[in-house]
Formats: structure tokens, sequence, C-alpha cells
């Protein structure tokens, strides 16, 4: 259990981090756009970073906690027995889906490596790479999901 | 009531069976079919223009090349359409300085006062340099230019007048994410900021920019006219744009389909001049008749002031050829 631990203390830690990064460029840029001489530029692609590195880190942990929204107007209509099975359906078409995102991310970072981003230079192989994380930490939630679902489905 | 659902039901059904049908048939006939994805709406002359490859493609070819156009960012934005193109995805788009994310010398196709004139663009594109430029595309972006298309010079708007570079002391200057263009506006005293063209009205509307450069095309679709009063002829930006397509895509066709192809583009590069010229002299009409004020500037001082500063954030490769462009250009 304590790999699990870990790794959602990583995902904390980067979504914490990405969006105390955010919020701190976002800032630098209005700061310096009214008092300074000039804004740096690099403040607008940063910010743009730290805000798709704060999602990709906090989408699978939101998937585990059951925070995104969900419609269950439907899924209360259904009998017990259907809603375990559409606990089951939905996180294993969630992992189908974020496992095609996930092989297609990885051609993206390699395609990524010869670009960079105009004003801070560096290589889009480590933007690309957030929807990597986000594909393969959605993935992972998503088994466990099943796999309590499937149990649940046997009793 | 029951019956009268299933039979709506059915009938939109077999409606919808039947439309995905027929564009499977379409699909068979031609041996290779090209997607354009293009920024601009329908309206645009290079939309028009690929119109017009499209039609002489599909026609010299006998149709065994079709090309799909699809306008107004339908298949991405610019960058994102490359990075397709790059994929496989899609197989053509219209694109220029964004490239110098992938290699550096096109940065040159939206330097500011870096080309005088129109003239002068023309024969850049056709020099040494120029070709140098549309070979790295190849090599290094995985695009090939099937032409060049003009477009208009950057001009300034402002609700003050700019007349000289003294009187942008402190101006706030929406900018794109473009850092030659960070560094001119700062090295000729004003306050750039770079910010995405979207946000561009409302923030001229509530202040937090004051003024921002752009071609007249462009002043005239964005509404402009309603929060800026002058047009400074600054014409800082003399830019063009090439339509490419995917270089694996292009080495994919058999020999003469890639002579039709390279002759379509190049019709289409002419097509869309004339498209370009005409147009042109009417929107600066209608900017007038919306109230705009044409200021025309002290353009030398603004070249000295700047010159220094735009040739300093060159790297060491593309100070030498920029050198060298210049003195050919004389």
């Amino acid at each position: 259990m304590s790999i699990y631990r870990r790794i959602g203390k990583i995902l904390k830690m980067g979504t914490l981090v990405s969006t105390l990064g955010l919020i701190a460029t976002v800032s630098l840029q209005i700061f310096a756009r009214f008092f300074l001489a000039s804004a740096p530029s690099w403040t607008e692609e940063a910010s743009r970073l730290f805000f798709i590195y704060a999602i990709s880190f906090a989408s699978g942990i939101a998937l585990k906690n059951n925070s995104y929204v969900g419609l269950d107007m439907f899924y209360n209509m259904f009998s017990a027995r259907i809603r375990k099975v559409l606990d089951l359906l939905i996180p294993t078409l969630i992992f189908a889906l974020f496992g095609v995102v996930m092989v297609y991310a990885i051609q993206f970072v390699f395609i990524g490596n010869t670009e960079r981003s105009p004003s801070m230079g560096i290589r889009m192989s480590l933007a690309f790479s957030s929807i990597f994380i986000m594909s393969i930490t959605i993935c992972f939630y998503a088994s466990i999901k099943i796999k309590s679902a499937v149990k649940n489905l046997k009793k | 009531m029951r019956i009268r659902y299933l039979v709506i039901f059915r009938t939109v059904f077999l409606l919808l069976v039947a439309v995905l049908l027929s564009q499977c048939q379409q699909k068979k006939d031609a041996a290779f079919v090209f997607k354009a994805g293009l920024l601009v709406n329908e309206e645009h002359t290079w939309f028009k223009a690929f119109e017009h490859f499209k039609e002489n493609v599909e026609e010299q070819s006998k149709g065994r090349i079709r090309i799909e156009v699809y306008p107004s960012e339908q298949l991405g934005k610019e960058i994102e359409a490359i990075r397709l193109i790059q994929a496989g995805v899609i197989d053509m788009t219209i694109t220029s300085s964004t490239l110098s994310n992938w290699t550096e010398i096109l940065t040159f196709c939206e330097l500011p006062f870096f080309l005088k004139d129109s003239s002068d663009m023309i024969r850049f594109i056709a020099s040494s340099t120029g070709r140098i430029l549309e070979e790295s595309m190849i090599k290094d972006t995985g695009l090939r230019a099937l032409g060049y298309f003009q477009r208009g010079e950057r001009h300034l708007t402002s609700n003050r007048p700019i007349k000289h570079p003294d009187d942008l002391k402190g101006l706030i200057i929406r900018v794109p994410n473009v850092p030659s263009f960070v560094t001119t506006w700062r090295s000729l005293g004003a306050k750039p900021t770079p910010m995405s063209f979207s946000e561009v009205f409302t923030s001229l509307q509530q202040g937090t920019i004051e003024a921002q450069e752009n071609p007249f095309a462009m002043i005239k679709n964005a509404g402009f006219a309603e929060v800026q009063k002058y047009i400074n002829l600054t014409g800082h930006v003399y830019s063009w744009a090439y339509p490419v397509l995917g270089e694996k895509q292009f080495q994919s066709l058999p020999k003469d389909l890639k002579k039709i192809v390279l002759n379509a583009g190049k019709q289409m590069q002419y097509y869309e001049h004339e498209l370009f010229l005409e147009n042109g002299r009417k929107i600066q009409a209608e900017l007038k008749a919306a109230g705009m004020e044409f200021i025309e500037v002290d353009k030398n001082a603004f070249i000295e002031k700047s010159q220094e500063a735009i040739y300093n954030s060159l790297s060491k490769e593309m100070q030498l050829i920029y050198k060298q462009v210049k003195e050919e250009l004389r």
C-alpha cells in the first residue's frame, strides 16, 4: 500500500508546486506590467506551463477522490445491480481512452524534442510530457477503481 | 405518443447512417488525400488561395489527389497544425516565423525593421539566404514551402498620435509572444507586454494595455477602430507566410504528381497576391471610414533607435546572416 501512498504524495506535491508557481508567475507579470519598466516575456509561457502541469498532476488524484463533476440523474435511475456494472464499465472506458492518449503522448514527446518554446527556449517535450503524466496517472487510478469494482461485482 | 417518438428516432437514425455512408463513398476515389488546416476564415485571401490550389491540383491530377481545406482553426491553431503535420495527422497549413521554434533562421520572416519595403522582401526571398530558409524548413521542421504569401506590414495603433520614438515613453503596447518584438519596443522606450491576441480588445477597453500593433486587415477584423483612435504608420515589420505541405507527404507522391503540386503552389501564390493587393486598398478606406486617423511617422528615427538592440538580440550565427543580407539588399 505504501507505494500507492507515495505516488499520491508525489502527485499532490506536484500539484501544489505547480499551482504556487502559477500564482507567482501571474503575480509577477501583473506587478511588472504596472510598476516596472517592462514585463518579462517568459512569464506568459511559464504560467501556461505551470497551469498545464497543475492540471496534469491533479487529474489522477481527482479521479481517485471522485472530485470530478458528475451527472447522476441517469445513474440513480438504474437498479443496484446495473449500477455495479456501470461502476466497472466507466473506469474501464476511462482506462481505454487514456491508454490511447498515453500511447500518442509518447509520440508527441519525441516530436517535441526538436521544438523549442519561443521565450524560455525549453524543449517542448517537457510541455508534452505533462499529457503523458496525466494519462498514466489517470490509467493508474482507473485500474484501482476497476479492481475494486470487480470485487464489488462478485459480492 | 410513443410510436411517434419511435418514428422520429428511426428517421434521424437512418439519416445519420445515410450521411455517414455517403462520406465513405467519396473517400474511395482519390489515391492521395491532403488535409489543410488554416487559421483564417472563409473570407480571407489565404483560404481563397487554397481553394484555387485545390481546384488546380484536383483537375490536373484527374482526381488522384484530393485536397480538403478546413478554415477557422478547425484542425487546431497554427503551432498545433505544424505538430499535426509532423505526426502525419494532417498535411498542409500556412505558417511563418512560428517555425523559428524549430529552426532559428526563420526569425527573419518577422524581424522588425529588417526589410524596408515589399520589393526588399521579394528580393530577400529569392536570394541565397531565402533559399537557405526554405531548405532548413524541410530539414529541421519537415515542411516544404509551396510558395509564399505576402502579409500586410504591421502598424502601431494607439490613442495618442505617435510620430517619433520619444512619444512612446511608457506606452504599454501589446505584442505577440515574439522575443524580437519585445526587444524592439523596449529599446524604443515603450513597455511591451506579451499577450494572446484574443485578449487584446478587452484589454484595450479596460486600459490594461494602451496600444497594439498589427496589419491593417487584423486591425479591421478585430474591430480595434472602436477602442483606438490612431494608426501610426510605423510599418515596422514586413513579413510573409509560407503555405506548406509535409515533406513526408510530398515524398510519398509519384514524380508527375509532385510536379503538379509544386506548379499549383506557385499559381496559388500569384493568385493570392492579386487578392492581397485588392484587399489592402479596400481595408484602408474602411478603416478611415470607421474614424481612424492615419499618422505619418519619422521612420528613420525608429530604425536608428532600435537597430542595435534588434541586432544584439540575435544569436551569433544569425548576426552573420543579418549583416550579409543587409549588405546584399543595399
